[in-house]
């Protein structure tokens, strides 16, 4: 039988300076998702938050295939959270979440290593505005 | 099949913003083939040529680029004879109509982008029939999208939307970029492309502006910058 939605997962890595805890991501994407896409375009598009690792800032997202670009775009778009700098990447999009979780915890171990160097560098936004 | 190699054309190097090292580092992270470091003030030219090993080392390929913004058009044609055979790409910044206009007509411009606000205003009949007739590319932001109100960002949208339509119909080449100096305002290839297809309403054309016409541009201006170079289509290949 053919599904009526092929759902999507898509692992995110989150780019902030900031240690976010998972309601704060949620309730930001929610605030974002409403302002970007609408009630109507929520209605289209849902997504929901499935699993987010605070300490290596991985998350999973659930959204239909056909909202992937919109849900990638909006993602894209989204650049503070409590007036800090954020940033959201897609890193990979998945059919099932038995392997999203997998592919999550993999690159979970893969940016801890890539990451720290970027991180290291990175100025905070303090920093930013004294320059 | 081959894969597929992804660009950003505008980085900006600024006193503000992150190193160009940690640029680069960032553009190997999400997976971009190419990046054009952009340097508002040309002066600093000789400090970024260097950087260009890095990018190398870093398996990143790097190309310079110098963005204008002239007060008047007899600034941008001077700025223009005296950079156009030291960097890879320029780019102006159209805010004003007789810029525009002037930037359009010239063929050693490589890319105009504008301010959101005004695209509509100055993206008309007249600047497109010039574009079209020079071969420029239209630069689309992404960091005009950021770090403003959701009020401003659908302003932006809908401006950008309705402007790119007219580009695309005269088919004018569209290029999209992120416009970063800071790491965190960096987008993967694949955002890039959402951002496009969000803009453009056709796959095959937002995969274009993001891949293919950046790289192409980028190719055919070191083919000129080469000393083999003759015109378009003749060069020197062999001397006696």
């Amino acid at each position: 039988m053919v599904k009526e939605v092929r759902w999507r997962y898509v692992i995110f890595h989150v780019h902030s300076p900031l240690n976010l805890r998972v309601e704060d991501l949620r309730v930001t994407l929610k605030k974002h998702m409403r302002s970007f896409l609408g009630t109507y375009g929520l209605s289209k598009n849902p997504l929901k938050l499935m699993a987010y690792d605070e300490v290596n800032k991985v998350g999973i997202l659930k959204c239909p295939h056909m909202s992937l670009e919109i849900i990638r775009a909006a993602l894209a778009l989204l650049s503070t959270i409590n007036d800090e700098p954020l940033a959201i990447h897609v890193m990979k999009v998945s059919g099932t979440y038995k392997k999203a979780k997998l592919i999550a915890s993999q690159l979970a171990r893969k940016l801890k290593f890539h990451w720290a160097e970027l991180e290291a560098g990175m100025k905070k936004p303090s920093q930013a505005t004294e320059a | 099949m081959p894969k597929r190699h992804y660009a950003d054309l505008h980085v900006r190097v600024t006193d503000e913003g992150d190193p160009p090292r940690l640029l680069i580092k960032m553009a190997k992270h999400l997976g971009l083939s190419l990046i054009a470091l952009s340097l508002d003030d040309p002066h600093k030219l000789e400090d970024i040529r260097s950087i260009k090993g890095y990018g190398r080392e870093f398996g990143v390929d790097v190309a310079i680029r110098v963005d204008l913004k002239p007060s008047s058009t007899s600034e941008l044609k001077r700025c223009l004879g005296k950079l156009r055979r030291s960097v890879e790409v320029i780019g102006v910044c159209c805010h004003d109509t007789s810029v525009a206009r002037t930037a359009a007509r010239d063929r050693r411009v490589d890319v105009t982008f504008y301010d959101p606000e005004n695209v509509l205003s100055i993206l008309d009949e007249g600047q497109l029939s010039l574009l079209a007739e020079s071969g420029h590319y239209v630069e689309v932001n992404l960091v005009d999208f950021l770090h403003t109100s959701p009020e401003k960002q659908a302003k932006a949208l809908w401006n950008y939307s309705l402007a790119l339509k007219r580009v695309v119909r005269r088919g004018i080449p569209i290029v999209v970029s992120s416009g970063a100096s800071k790491i965190i305002d960096m987008r993967a290839p694949r955002e890039l492309y959402a951002l496009a297809f969000l803009l453009l309403d056709e796959k095959e054309l937002a995969r274009e502006a993001v891949s293919i016409k950046p790289l192409e541009l980028v190719r055919l201006n070191r083919e000129k910058l080469s000393p083999n170079f003759i015109q378009p289509g003749v060069r020197v290949v062999d001397e006696w």
